[in-house]
């Protein structure tokens, strides 16, 4: 079965939305790159779904969501590795309390 | 010349060895000492009138310096920079002198002066006379005599060497070396033969009245200065010079004696000495040998020197002889005097408990062996020693030098010479006075006169001394109103332009900069506001900021 593009749209942006929305609100710092990942996964969604429509044969779309899960891979290890650091540093890893560079 | 300075020069450094031992200046005395014959040698062997010239200055400044050798005492100071300038009067003289011989005659070597006073023309007589004031400054002619007493500031050994047989000789040996310029000019010789018979014959009178011992002698010098002017204005390089040489030993040997006695008893008033040949033997007896050479005792030399001069003054008329044959025998009187006063009678030594005794031997042996040139050194120009000494100067005697003047002269000089002796003898060593109270009394207004050294020396202080004073007052109030007032009123007007300017920098300048300032740093602290610090604030705003960014898009498409 097919699914039409959009669906496939709406999908995404609830992702988008769902992600946003968690990485404003949560304060959990791990709970943010959660949230993070979630924005990336509904722009590989996109990404996809733009491919199945402009971009056979190529498959260039998949390939840049291949990267993308990579990049995001990388992203999170940089970014847990970050959080480890902090809570060691200041035994809290909640983003209400990391305001270092306050002006 | 040359022997001159270097025997009597090097007998005289050898008895300032004991004279100047103990002084903390030691080493500096006889550098000075040694410059001096540096330059005097340069003087006497210079072969041209530039470089004479040179000599001519450095014997000045050492003259200068050895004067006020001592000068943490005023007067010491004082007199040397009298000395200096005084003799810069006369300088001023031979530089214009030389100046006039260079662009008249184009070359300043002093050979072929007849040649050049030819060249001269109607310059010569100007030329020969600018030369002889040099000379009178430096010797210690009328009107320019008036340093050289107060030159005796110097120490002892000094007076002898500079200020009584060599420096001051200098201007006699100028004349004597540029007598051909004189020669065809009886004008400028008569000059010569006035201005040195007047010098000789108050000088001689100042010496009669004074009372310390150096003084006498250097006034003595001025004197004997005067004298040789005399030798050398009656047209005779050859008498000058004889006289010259002679006087440089038995006034060398004069001024060493007295420097003996005032190391001895440490003061310089004839009055308050006597008696010393007791316990000053050595002393006693060279400085009269000195005494009678300078008086003109045969057989010492002095005597034939004066005689030499007294024969020239003959052929240059009855005036002059007279005025010879008179500072003769005030020559005889004096110098007796000083030494009645100060060998002679009974020792009164104040203070009475000073033993005075005879100086070390390295200042007795260069005593004795200026005496024996002071009896000895008359000869070689004497006709017994076949005029050895006119042979060897040669060209400047000229011919006339054989003629043999009458023979009365010499017993006059001899006669004037015991005479004045005698009376200073009966005055002074037996206490008789010379002439009834009366006369005393009526002419003890020219004693005064003359013992003030006939008031040259307060007529200088009124009539020079004064108004330059007085006019460097006035030029300096000048300064002080005028100049320095306009410079001040510069400075001030500067300084309220500076205010004005001041104030618009504080105020106008700086506030501008400061008012950017504050703006700036207002709306620094209105911006750290939104620098919350806080991840989710930061991502808050990227987020509203990308979707205005799509709203305006979307509204301007």
């Amino acid at each position: 079965m097919i699914v039409p593009l959009p669906q496939l749209l709406a999908v995404s942006a609830g992702l988008f939305a769902i992600g946003l929305f968690g990485a404003l609100t949560r304060k959990n710092a791990i709970g943010i790159l959660m949230s993070i990942e979630l924005i990336l996964n509904s722009a590989n969604l996109n990404l996809v779904a733009f491919n199945r429509i402009w971009g056979e044969p190529s498959g260039l779309g998949q390939v840049m969501a291949l990267f993308v899960i990579g990049t995001a891979a990388g992203g999170a290890v940089v970014g847990l590795a970050l959080i480890l650091t902090i809570f060691r540093h200041r035994q809290t890893i909640s983003a209400d309390e990391i305001k270092l560079l306050k002006g | 010349m040359c022997l001159v300075v270097t025997v009597v020069g090097w007998l005289i450094m050898l008895y300032s060895i004991g004279y100047m031992g103990g002084d903390p200046r030691f080493s500096r005395f006889f550098a000075y000492l040694s410059l001096f014959f540096f330059a005097m040698l340069t003087l006497v062997l210079a072969g041209d009138l530039l470089l004479l010239y040179i000599g001519w200055e450095g014997v000045g400044l050492c003259s200068y310096l050895l004067i006020s050798f001592w000068f943490e005492k005023p007067a010491a100071a004082n007199a040397g920079k009298k000395a200096f300038l005084t003799t810069r009067v006369g300088d001023l003289g031979l530089l214009a002198g030389i100046l006039l011989i260079a662009k008249r005659a184009g070359d300043l070597s002093l050979t072929n002066l007849a040649a050049k006073g030819a060249a001269l023309g109607g310059w010569a007589p100007a030329a020969a006379l600018l030369i002889f004031w040099g000379a009178a400054g430096k010797s210690a002619q009328f009107p320019l005599h008036v340093w050289l007493p107060d030159a005796m500031e110097g120490p002892t050994p000094v007076s002898a060497l500079i200020h009584a047989a060599t420096m001051v000789a200098a201007g006699v040996y100028l004349v004597a070396r540029t007598l051909p310029l004189f020669l065809p000019n009886p004008n400028a010789l008569l000059a010569v033969a006035t201005i040195g018979g007047i010098t000789s014959f108050f000088a001689a009178t100042i010496a009669c009245t004074q009372t310390d011992l150096k003084r006498i002698l250097a006034y003595s010098t001025i004197s004997q200065l005067g004298f040789m002017m005399m030798g050398l204005g009656a047209g005779s390089a050859f008498a000058g010079i004889f006289h010259l040489v002679t006087h440089a030993w038995f006034k060398a040997l004069l001024f060493l004696g007295a420097g003996s006695v005032i190391h001895a008893v440490h003061h310089q008033d004839v009055t308050r000495m006597g008696g010393l040949w007791r316990s000053m033997p050595v002393t006693a007896l060279t400085f009269t040998v000195a005494a009678i050479a300078m008086a003109g005792i045969p057989p010492l030399s002095g005597f034939w020197s004066k005689e030499e001069i007294l024969r020239r003054l003959a052929g240059s008329g009855p005036p002059f002889l007279i005025l010879g044959l008179s500072i003769a025998f005030l020559t005889a009187f004096y110098i007796t005097r000083a030494v009645v006063l100060t060998f002679a009678g009974k020792p009164h030594v104040i203070p009475a408990n000073a033993h005075p005794h005879e100086s070390p031997l390295v200042m007795t042996i260069p005593l004795i062996l200026l005496m024996l040139g002071a009896i000895g050194i008359g000869f070689i120009g004497t006709e017994f020693a076949g005029h050895r000494f006119q042979h060897f100067l040669g060209i400047e005697t000229g011919a006339a030098h054989q003629e043999h003047g009458p023979a009365w002269i010499q017993l006059a000089a001899i006669g004037v010479a015991v005479g004045g002796i005698a009376l200073a003898i009966l005055r002074y060593g037996l206490g008789r006075q010379l002439a009834p109270a009366r006369v005393r009394g009526s002419l003890s207004w020219a004693y005064r006169i003359v013992s003030n050294k006939y008031y040259i020396d307060e007529l200088y202080d009124r009539l020079i001394i004064r108004p330059v004073l007085a006019l460097a007052r006035s030029a300096f109030s000048f300064d002080a109103g005028v100049i320095d007032g306009a410079v001040n009123e510069t400075g001030n007007a500067g300084l309220a332009l500076s205010r004005v300017k001041g104030w618009i920098d504080q105020r106008i300048v700086d506030g501008a900069v400061n008012a950017a300032a504050a703006a700036v740093g207002r709306t620094g602290a209105a911006l750290r506001l939104i620098q919350t610090g806080l991840v989710q604030n930061y991502l808050l705003i990227a987020a509203a900021g990308t979707l205005t960014l799509f709203a305006v898009l979307r509204w301007l498409s």
